[in-house]
């Protein structure tokens, strides 16, 4: 009974100290930080909280898509997992033709908005933006249109919110991207 | 009142499946305040019976009443709480606590009757033992008479109504046998205690003034008892 | 004579046994409690306000290399940038304003930084906290003006014993071994009060005065033409929400200036918790080690118990014949071994915060920052009820072997 009783008591205090410790460990994990990117799939981040549309193939690019107000902005990144790295492409501007959920079709131009600290210009700028009242109550929208990306003319298919993967239309498809 | 009452005690030890009787006592008292000196050979049984009046050892049959509270049916607890209070013990081996001091062993001997240590009173019985200039003495320092004389005081510190003493005089000098005894029975009549003391040394009952019993191999108490 | 005297002849007695046992506790939790403050201290230390700084503008490297050497002045820069790209990143709206500056040099051990001159004046090494060279607050002198003036940090100044007027020779490197730049003496005109952080071990010279140094012809130019200037990053102060909350904007910002080709914006409070995930493990070991230490320490302890125990059965047994219950008994084992760990737990705080401020003073010396002996970790507040516990838990096996205790069997000769 007492080589019992020691038994317990050991497993009892052993326990104690292995939960404070993980505890306390816990603690040191939270640090203060802005909102973190948007997750897709696995390895896919939207870098800025918006929805990653594939430009033809995952592994082509991304145009990443976020609607504000009435503004809807549009980066355009690498493929894969480099979601965070900007693809220039020598469009000035990008037309997109627009279908709402009432079916209403409308269109919608991009122009270039370079960045300014990563030397971009009009003619080789990775990020657009464009505005229309109608986009202030647009919850929900398809969009399509075409850009000159990496060599070649491609075509763009945006579904917003979800994102759009073309491995999700496949037959036996996964999870949406996007948000 | 009677201090002591045992009634159809009987105590017995199992031994090759059959029952040993060590004790086998109808019936036997001792008055409030009296001292008796209880004489037997050796394994007749008078420490097994002092045991079972102290409380340290609970009989196979019969009755034990001390003080009036029946000990026999008593839980092992109050038994424990009743001895600390009300009963005072002196060993053959004194039986003292080496690493304290003689002060501080007559005052462990107040500690479980619950009552506040009295320095005072613990140096008054040391002095009255004769030993007031050994109060920070340890065992290991003192002869065996003295330590005997700390054990009396110890027992007595704490105003019992009893007094048991097991062969007091078994590790000393028979020379000094009758003094301790003497010592002993001076300090049970001044402090108002009953006094049962065994042994089975003819010296220490030929120094022994007052009652004096017999126990005899057949375990019972003897009829005809000598009063000194 | 009461029961708590009792336990202290018996822990006494056995002064020996008592005293390793004792010790051996201490040990264990000094360990836990240097462990956990010197964690504490240092993770309050790194992730406070990113010491003043919102972002770090910074070349193409490692982002904790640059923080490292940007906030806590160690390690080295891993590039340059262009002055233009800085200038592009001050236009943007969410920055408020920028602090530019080169490293790379040094002097004495300590590094020696030029940097824009409103450091010394604007710069929040805390919010609302500035940079003092008035007396009483510890400073002296003023902020560096000219080309051949600098100032130090309160430490610098006190290690090297630093005196306004006193000139130096800077070191073209941070090794030693590194070429003195010997024809350029630079003078000490102010010394900035203490701040508890690493700017405290720094030498900080005029912006400028980086390119005209001796050995500098090849950068001289950028002195005076902000075309081909080149620093090593900027502390960039960024615009907050109302509240004080960082602006949510900042990712933008960082994902655009990541697209450059030279540079990155780096934010401090996210680089510095893969730090703790790197020392993390260390950290856990540590511990692991302490909580280790600790439990052999009471198996020391219960088996200090056990043989006393076996010594002290006859004391035991004459306590039960002189009216003590078998719960007394249990009760002054069970005492007996919380004392003693409780008393092993005093001593293992006192150690504890000992090793802490050994700890902290070898910090302050190397890094800065500062860590206190004083301070009051959480295993301060858990410890000593938990010793207790385990001195309670550990205690049970002998004390319930003191209860079985019989009276007669360990006391008289049975006549």
């Amino acid at each position: 009974m007492i080589s019992k009783f020691f038994k317990l008591a050991t497993v009892v205090f052993l326990a104690m100290a292995v939960a404070g410790g993980c505890q306390k460990a816990d603690e040191g994990k939270t640090a203060p930080k802005p909102a973190p990117a948007t997750k897709a799939e696995a390895g896919h981040d939207a870098h800025h909280g918006g929805c990653l549309n594939a430009i033809e193939l995952c592994a082509v690019g991304h145009a990443e898509v976020k609607v504000e107000g009435g503004t809807l902005r549009c980066w355009l990144v690498g493929g894969e997992n480099e979601t965070g790295k900007s693809v220039r492409v020598p469009d000035a501007e990008i037309r997109l033709t627009v279908k709402l959920e009432s079916g209403e079709e409308k269109p919608l131009v991009l122009a270039a908005k370079p960045i300014a600290v990563a030397d971009e210009k009009a003619g080789d700028c990775s990020y657009f933006e464009g505005a229309a009242d109608w986009l202030k109550g647009a919850a929900k929208f398809q969009a399509t249109g075409t850009v000159h990306f990496k060599g070649q003319v491609r075509k763009i298919q945006i579904r917003y919110p979800e994102g759009f993967d073309p491995d999700d239309d496949a037959p036996g498809g996964g999870a949406p991207a996007g948000k | 009142m009677k201090i002591i009452e045992v009634s159809d005690l009987l105590m017995t030890y199992p031994l090759d499946g059959h029952a040993l009787t060590v004790l086998d006592i109808p019936a036997w008292s001792v008055d409030e305040g009296e001292q008796v000196a209880l004489f037997g050979p050796s394994g007749c049984g008078k420490s097994t019976l002092l045991h079972i009046i102290a409380g340290l050892q609970t009989p196979t049959a019969g009755t034990v009443r001390v003080c009036g509270q029946q000990l026999t049916t008593m839980g092992e607890a109050a038994r424990d709480r009743f001895r600390g209070r009300r009963i005072g013990y002196v060993f053959q081996n004194f039986n003292l606590l080496q690493g304290y001091t003689a002060l501080d062993n007559v005052l462990v001997g107040m500690t479980f009757s619950h009552q506040r240590p009295d320095r005072g009173a613990a140096e008054a019985l040391l002095a009255e033992v004769g030993l007031s200039d050994r109060l920070r003495h340890y065992p290991a320092q003192m002869s065996i008479g003295e330590q005997q004389r700390v054990a009396i005081a110890r027992a007595l510190v704490k105003k019992p109504a009893l007094i048991l003493a097991d062969e007091p005089t078994g590790s000393l000098d028979p020379r000094r046998s009758g003094d301790v005894v003497a010592s002993l029975q001076a300090a049970c009549r001044k402090h108002g205690c009953s006094l049962l003391l065994v042994s089975h040394e003819p010296e220490v009952i030929a120094a022994f003034q007052r009652r004096i019993a017999f126990m005899d191999l057949n375990r019972a108490m003897a009829a005809g008892e000598a009063l000194a | 004579m009461n029961l708590a005297r009792i336990i202290a002849k018996s822990l006494r007695q056995h002064w020996l046994s008592t005293g390793m046992a004792v010790f051996s506790i201490a040990l264990g939790v000094a360990l836990l409690v240097s462990v956990v403050s010197l964690r504490e201290q240092a993770h309050r230390n790194f992730t406070d306000v990113g010491l003043g700084v919102d972002a770090v503008l910074g070349p193409k490297g490692s982002p904790l290399q640059i923080v490292l050497n940007a906030v806590y002045h160690l390690e080295e820069m891993p590039g340059k940038i262009p002055w233009t790209t800085y200038e592009k990143v001050l236009k943007d709206p969410l920055v408020v304003e920028g602090i530019p500056f080169c490293t790379g040099h040094s002097y004495a051990g300590f590094r020696v930084n030029a940097i824009g001159d409103r450091f010394q004046t604007d710069f929040e090494y805390q919010p609302g906290k500035h940079f003092s060279f008035r007396l009483e607050d510890g400073g002296q002198g003023r902020p560096f003006e000219k080309h051949d003036e600098a100032v130090a940090g309160w430490e610098v100044a006190k290690e090297l014993g630093i005196r306004l007027g006193d000139s130096f020779n800077p070191v073209c490197g941070v090794r030693a071994g590194d070429p003195v730049h010997i024809h350029d003496n630079i003078r000490f005109v102010g010394i900035m009060g203490p701040t508890g952080t690493p700017h405290d071990r720094a030498i900080y010279i005029p912006l400028t005065t980086f390119y005209t140094l001796g050995g500098h012809e090849a950068v001289a130019e950028m002195a005076v033409n902000e075309e081909h200037r080149e620093i090593s990053g900027a502390y960039l102060k960024i615009r907050r929400l109302p509240g004080g909350a960082m602006n949510p904007g900042i990712m933008d910002l960082k994902y655009n200036i990541n697209q450059s080709a030279t540079a990155q914006l780096v934010v401090p409070n996210e680089v510095l918790p893969s730090l703790f995930n790197i020392i993390g493990w260390v950290d856990k070991t540590l511990l692991a080690i302490a909580l280790l230490v600790t439990l052999l320490s009471a198996l020391f302890l219960l088996v200090s118990l056990l043989s006393a125990l076996r010594e002290r059965r006859r004391d035991l047994a004459l306590m039960r014949s002189l009216g003590a219950t078998r719960r007394t008994v249990l009760g002054l084992m069970l005492s007996e071994s919380v004392a003693m760990a409780v008393l092993g737990g005093v001593l293992g705080l006192g150690i504890g915060h000992g090793i802490v401020a050994i700890g902290a003073e070898a910090i302050r010396v190397e890094t800065g920052l500062r860590f206190s002996a004083f301070y009051l970790s959480s295993a301060d507040v858990l410890l000593l009820p938990a010793i207790a516990i385990l001195g309670l838990v550990v205690g049970l096996v002998p004390a319930i072997q003191a209860y079985r205790t019989g009276v007669l069997k360990n006391l008289v000769p049975v006549s």
